[in-house]
């Protein structure tokens, strides 16, 4: 869930990079991280330590500076896409505010995505999370590697597979050249940053006009 | 982007399309880059980006066999440069999956090709294997198997499971007699050295060091840029120094620790041939025992067969502790020292069987066909009554009893490893557990063990007994007597079982009248019962106690 802190007027985005294993999820924080104005984005992260074991996800902060007096601040995760590395899969998308799906356009790689989407959605519902509820896109990437002979799936393909229900924005991609990545995350960002200011800024509205008593009427409440 | 401190709560269709602005001006590429698939270099391509932009199109994505075909027949000569010229699509495009991918692409690959001229075929299988190094299939198993032992490890990393520990030792397995990674005398060390601290892992995850996982991952890491070509010999050399001491800690923290139900045997090391190193002199030896085995076995009787076991243990034990002497000398080989120091203690515990059998004029019986098996069987005496003449009835002369609930028992004098009031601290513990540790009966943390056993036990060694336990045996003789608050316990132990009961005052030795009776019995934890002038002693023995 985002984090919004109004005391230090403060709102973080979790945005999750999900997708199977070899996908180019990496490759696309990397892509981020290196073409970005540096002034907007955080250093990359690859998150040590919990305990004495190792947790592996890559973190990238973003940072969109102060809007109307609040600080934005959109954070990048990437889960491990192998399917042995479901604990952590699950635990990088605890909070999560808005999901990429790469998925991969090699032929080889259609049943892995499917069955990473189908993790995706498994892990959302032990989290009391509805994957159509949630801002998401699809990243269909390599689409570069048709070029060179290796079999593709089209797009239709690739939609009817993994976006035939869900009907979210979808991307063609190059993670290593780049291609698609910034569209992706333009997209997912402003999904994500929408939902959370319709979901939780208007319910604090909502509550601040229909809650407790404002500071003057507690004031009056003293005095009388 | 206006500051508005002054309210609480911006109005969010606003706020939100003012978010959406501050994304498209910051969430733009400052430049042109590329990222390597392979070793994930950056390169900057703000000069050749023009070219680069031209040659993807996404709506140019339906796989058009002939034309793509044709293409490949142009990119053939790059790729033949490749590694001198960095930006070349195809190689990045390749490398960047994996093996088992590479070869179903390549499959595809030729799928497509069928159709498709005899010269477009050729140039399009072409491409796949110029992007990988032209191994052959041993090689891929290797790295394959490398590979899932990395990300098994890495797995173990995060979770330590024993089906992920159990899959990972499997892998390490195949890979110990994997025929590339037997050429390579490191690797076999390594994967060596792995193999038991998984082993480790398995068994006591909770001794693990915290650094063991991440060394794991070092080596596993390691071990596939070595087959890979990559590695060098100084790193895996620190890195088998590294997971040599981390052995050595296990091993250490693993005697040091209580373990399983069957004390003696599990308390010690394993030592399979299958991962302890044989000195030259060792396997000469076990090889001239494999001899007298196979061929005198038939001929000579069993006891001479012993005997000759027993001269070479002894044999082997003094050259050990010779070898022990010059490494006790020696700072940083304690890892080896302790490895030496196990095989002696349990070289000298075999000998100390032996010469029980050899000497105590049990094992001089057994029939020429089965020697060992015969001799195993007669380890506990009692058994021998009836082939005795001298005590047809009782084999035992001097039996240590005590007084539980309505009967008197009596243990054999030299099964008796201890006996005693356990220490304060303990006591409680004690009686309210299922096993005893050793350690428990120890004053002090400080205090030795060793003058405190007596019997089979007295050949341990310090750190062994200090990870033995015994199970705790109540109820004997059908009844369970009670205990006061400071009982005596007694541990019989007969050199591979033992087991520990607590009773209420200290035994008392008896010499046993030689025309006594003795009665079999084998139930509620009873050997014999034998019928004295004055009184009837039930025994107990170690056997009877560790009976199922």
């Amino acid at each position: 869930m985002a984090l919004i802190d109004l005391s230090n007027r403060e709102v973080h985005c979790k945005i999750v990079y999900y997708g199977p294993g070899r996908c180019g999820k990496t490759t696309n924080l990397m892509y981020i991280y290196n073409a970005m104005n540096s002034a907007a984005r955080g250093k990359m992260l690859t998150i040590e330590t919990k305990g004495d074991r190792t947790l592996f996800f890559d973190l990238l902060p973003l940072n969109l500076g102060k809007i109307k007096g609040f600080d934005i601040k959109i954070q990048l995760y990437t889960v491990p896409g192998q399917t042995i590395y479901h604990a952590t899969r699950k635990l990088v998308l605890k909070g999560v505010d808005g999901i990429v799906f790469v998925a991969d356009s090699l032929r080889v790689r259609r049943a892995k995505n499917i069955e990473s989407l189908e993790d995706l959605k498994r892990n959302l519902k032990e989290y009391n999370l509805d994957i159509k509820s949630l801002p998401l896109v699809m990243q269909y990437n390599k689409r570069d590697l048709g070029k060179i002979g290796i079999p593709l799936l089209d797009t239709a393909e690739l939609e009817s597979d993994l976006n035939r229900e869900l009907r979210v924005p979808s991307f063609c991609a190059s993670a290593t050249k780049g291609y698609g990545v910034f569209e992706t995350l333009k997209a997912i960002s402003k999904m994500t940053v929408r939902y959370v200011a319709t979901k939780h800024l208007a319910g604090n509205q909502k509550s601040k006009k229909m809650g407790g008593p404002t500071r003057e009427r507690r004031q009056r409440q003293r005095l009388s | 982007m206006k500051d508005d401190k002054g309210k609480d709560f911006p109005e969010p269709e606003i706020f939100t399309l003012e978010i959406e602005d501050t994304i498209d001006d910051l969430f733009t590429p400052s430049k042109q880059i590329e990222i390597d698939p392979l070793t994930q270099k950056v390169k900057d391509l703000e000069d050749e980006s023009d070219d680069l932009s031209l040659d993807f199109d996404f709506m140019e994505e339906k796989a058009a066999a002939p034309e793509e075909a044709v293409s490949l027949q142009e990119v053939e000569p790059i790729q033949e440069t490749e590694f001198a010229q960095e930006a070349q699509q195809p190689a990045e495009g390749l490398l960047d999956m994996d093996m088992d991918l590479e070869m179903e692409i390549e499959d595809a690959v030729q799928g497509i090709d069928e159709a498709a001229p005899a010269a477009q075929a050729d140039a399009a299988v072409q491409p796949a294997p110029s992007t990988s190094p032209p191994a052959s299939e041993l090689a891929d198993d290797t790295e394959n198997a490398l590979s899932e032992l990395r990300q098994q490890i890495f797995t173990i990393e995060w979770e330590v499971t024993s089906p992920q520990i159990q899959q990972t030792l499997d892998i390490v397995s195949s890979l110990l007699i994997n025929k590339r990674v037997m050429e390579n005398t490191m690797a076999v060390s390594m994967l060596a050295l792995l193999k038991k601290i998984l082993d480790s892992m398995k068994d006591r995850p909770e001794l693990v060091p915290a650094s063991a996982p991440s060394l794991l991952k070092k080596a596993s890491e390691y071990l596939l840029n070595a087959f890979s070509g990559y590695a060098a010999e100084s790193e895996g050399k620190q890195l088998i120094n590294e997971l040599d001491q981390i052995v050595g800690e296990l091993e250490k923290t693993v005697a040091m620790q209580p373990t399983g139900a069957a004390p003696a045997e599990e308390a010690l090391p394993k030592l399979d041939a299958e991962t302890r190193p044989a000195s030259a002199e060792a396997e000469e030896i076990l090889q001239k025992q494999d001899v007298i085995s196979e061929e005198e076995l038939k001929s000579r009787p069993a006891q001479d067969i012993l005997a000759t076991h027993v001269v070479e243990l002894k044999r082997c034990v003094k050259r050990i502790e010779s070898l022990e002497k010059l490494l006790s000398r020696t700072p940083g080989v304690e890892g080896l020292y302790k490895f030496q120091n196990e095989i002696r203690t349990i070289l000298e515990r075999q000998q100390a069987e032996l010469e029980r059998l050899l000497f105590e004029g049990t094992g001089t019986e057994a029939p020429a066909e089965e020697p060992v098996v015969a001799s195993e069987k007669k380890e506990t005496p009692q058994e021998q009554p009836a082939k005795e003449p001298p005590a047809p009835a009782c084999p035992w002369k001097k039996l240590l009893t005590i007084n539980y609930g309505d009967i008197e028992l009596g243990f054999p004098e030299d099964q008796v490893a201890y006996m005693g009031v356990p220490p304060w601290l303990s006591r409680s513990t004690i009686r309210a557990s299922a096993t005893v540790a050793l350690n428990r009966l120890k004053p002090w943390p400080w205090s030795k063990l060793k003058g405190r056993v007596q019997n089979k036990l007295s050949h341990f060694d310090e750190a062994v007994l200090s990870g033995m336990h015994f199970p705790i045996v109540r109820g004997i003789g059908g009844q369970e007597a009670p205990i006061p608050s400071s009982y005596t316990l007694v541990i019989l132990y007969d050199g591979k079982k033992g087991a520990a009961f607590m009773v209420a005052e200290s035994p008392i030795s008896v010499e046993i009248p030689e025309n006594s009776e003795c009665k079999k019995k084998g139930e509620d934890y009873i050997e014999a019962e034998i019928q004295t002038p004055g009184s009837r002693i039930s025994v107990v023995t170690t056997k009877s106690l560790t009976k199922e």
